[in-house]
């Protein structure tokens, strides 16, 4: 498995989409700084505006044309026979794929991480460092999760590029938008329960600081606990992994 | 234990009402080049993709190296190499990488595997040209150097000299035949230039429309050829009256009113030729010809001929 994976990254060489997407992490804060500088807020609030935008609706974009780039290329190249007669199993072929998107994520997450201690330290003082790190890993890792079910979208109809990513976009937009108006929807609404995008942002924000103690009176209910939040995206990967990996597998070589 | 490296019993392949290969045995000998001559849409293809498990046949099976394709699909898969229909390589990677990948999947363990592939083949090793800017013959390599670099017991190269120039051609055939001789591979080679697969077979098989219509040694076949006398007379309808009633043969063929071809070779021509003279008849040429393998595969197939 492991040189499936790092045969994935071989594959991705001089793919600029992918480098340019980390690139992306890393230049977003720019503007934030900017912003955040300018208004005179600390590095918290830099921080929760990367991941807002950074994560919530960059991320599942970048991820989505990602997984189209990785599940697309033995289709477009018709490398796919030469796998199979080595033979690789296509299910290990799509969880190697799954792996590389992982890891994307989670490298994504963690130099949009980097960039924003850059803009950090020119806001004021940087603090928390390593909670971040960690909390950057996981929302990484959350967030491959959440764009499981547009691979899915993605695999199953095979077609052409500009189809996959408009469906990918759409996707991304709709999960930030609920996301980001959370508090329009009941508590109990099943948008924010099952759309991943809200799930995640209920979790995180059970981890937001500086909160007015009305604020957070209001916010509480839309707070979701670790377990909660983890076993329902364990419940998304559970069901979106085996139907990518059936859906590929069925694909025509 | 069987004799045969590939042996297929009934082998068919339907899509939809249409049988794209019917009731296919072949019978590939190790160590043999055997080659598998068909027009353009016989059937070749699809064969060796069901050889290989790239498409499951509708019925009939597939025994390779005396295993089932279906159930040992991973330890018969690593002894083969192959290359079917066009190569496809990642088109944003170069030769050489292209290959370590293939390499590092198949888990070869000799680090120079893919230099030696890619020597074998003329192409430089480290080059930092990309799959997407080859030309067809240096694509065709490549495809070779990928189906070689495992050091596999058995080759299915399908139409493996398509694209390349003269002088590629007759390297990869001398290569094939080498990889034959002196490494005692068994190659199944297919191709619908009949010339190359006399030059190249060791058994030859004639699928069209998906049958298999002779599968014979190539000396075999070539013994098989017909051996006949050309004439070319003012008449052959009264040429043809003389040899059924003074030389008791209908063993010959009418071309045309001047062309005839008389198969039974052992009558002395010269009394035939003395014979048609003495009847007014004028015989401006004699000549004993051989069939060609283009004449014979004409004839199985029923007429159509082969590039």
């Amino acid at each position: 498995m492991l040189d499936l994976i790092l045969c994935e990254f071989a594959k991705i060489k001089r793919q600029r989409f992918i480098l340019l997407s980390i690139l992306a992490a890393c230049l977003f804060p720019i503007p934030l700084t900017v912003l955040v500088a300018k208004d005179s807020l600390h590095f918290e609030q830099l921080f929760k505006l990367v991941v807002t935008f950074g994560n919530f609706l960059l991320l599942p974009c970048v991820l989505s044309v990602a997984a189209c780039v990785l599940f697309f290329m033995e289709r477009d190249s018709d490398m796919l026979k030469n796998l199979m007669t080595v033979p690789v199993p296509k299910t290990k072929l799509a969880a190697a794929k799954l792996a590389v998107l992982l890891i994307v994520a989670v490298l994504y997450s963690m130099a949009g991480l980097g960039a924003t201690i850059i803009g950090g330290l020119v806001v004021g003082a940087v603090e928390g460092v390593a909670f971040k790190l960690g909390l950057s890993v996981i929302l990484g890792i959350m967030l491959f999760v959440s764009v499981l079910p547009v691979v899915i979208l993605i695999v199953c109809f095979n077609k052409s590029y500009i189809f996959s990513i408009i469906i990918a976009f759409l996707y991304s937009v709709l999960n930030f938008g609920i996301a980001l108006n959370m508090m329009s929807f009941a508590p109990n609404s099943i948008f924010i329960n099952i759309l991943p995008g809200p799930v995640i942002m209920r979790w995180w924000s059970s981890y937001w600081s500086g909160l007015s103690p009305e604020y957070f009176a209001i916010r509480k209910p839309y707070m979701l606990s670790t377990p909660v939040c983890a076993g329902i995206l364990f419940l998304i990967a559970a069901i979106s992994m085996p139907l990518i990996s059936i859906s590929y597998k069925k694909q025509e070589d | 234990m069987s004799d045969f490296v590939i042996e297929t019993n009934n082998l068919t392949k339907q899509y939809g009402e249409q049988k794209s290969v019917a009731n296919l045995s072949i019978h590939v000998k190790k160590g043999r080049i055997y080659g598998l001559l068909g027009r353009n849409g016989a059937g070749k293809t699809t064969t060796m993709k069901m050889l290989l498990g790239l498409t499951s046949p509708t019925s009939g099976e597939v025994r390779i190296f005396g295993k089932s394709i279906c159930t040992n699909e991973k330890k018969v898969l690593s002894r083969i190499g192959n290359l079917i229909e066009s190569p496809g390589f990642y088109p944003n990677l170069t030769g050489t990488e292209n290959l370590k990948i293939m390499a590092r999947l198949r888990g070869v363990p000799n680090p120079n595997a893919v230099k030696n592939a890619l020597a074998v083949v003329g192409l430089p090793y480290m080059d930092k040209k990309l799959f997407s800017q080859y030309s067809l013959g240096m694509k065709q390599r490549l495809g070779i150097a990928n189906a070689i670099l495992h050091d596999p017991e058995l080759l299915i190269l399908d139409e493996p000299v398509n694209g390349l120039d003269p002088i590629g051609i007759v390297e990869v055939r001398d290569f094939i035949k080498r990889l034959s001789a002196e490494q005692g591979k068994t190659i199944l080679i297919s191709s619908h230039i009949l010339s190359e697969m006399a030059l190249l077979a060791d058994d030859i098989g004639i699928i069209d429309h998906g049958v298999l219509l002779e599968e014979e040694g190539l000396e075999e076949l070539e013994k098989k050829n017909s051996r006949y006398v050309h004439f070319i007379v003012t008449d052959t309808s009264q040429a043809s009256r003389i040899l059924e009633a003074d030389f008791h043969t209908s063993n010959f063929h009418i071309d045309d009113d001047r062309n005839l071809r008389l198969y039974d070779t052992e009558i002395d021509v010269a009394a035939i030729t003395r014979k048609w003279i003495e009847s007014g008849l004028n015989v401006s040429e004699a000549h004993t010809q051989n069939d060609t393998l283009e004449d014979y595969f004409k004839q199985v197939t029923g007429g159509e001929g082969i590039a």
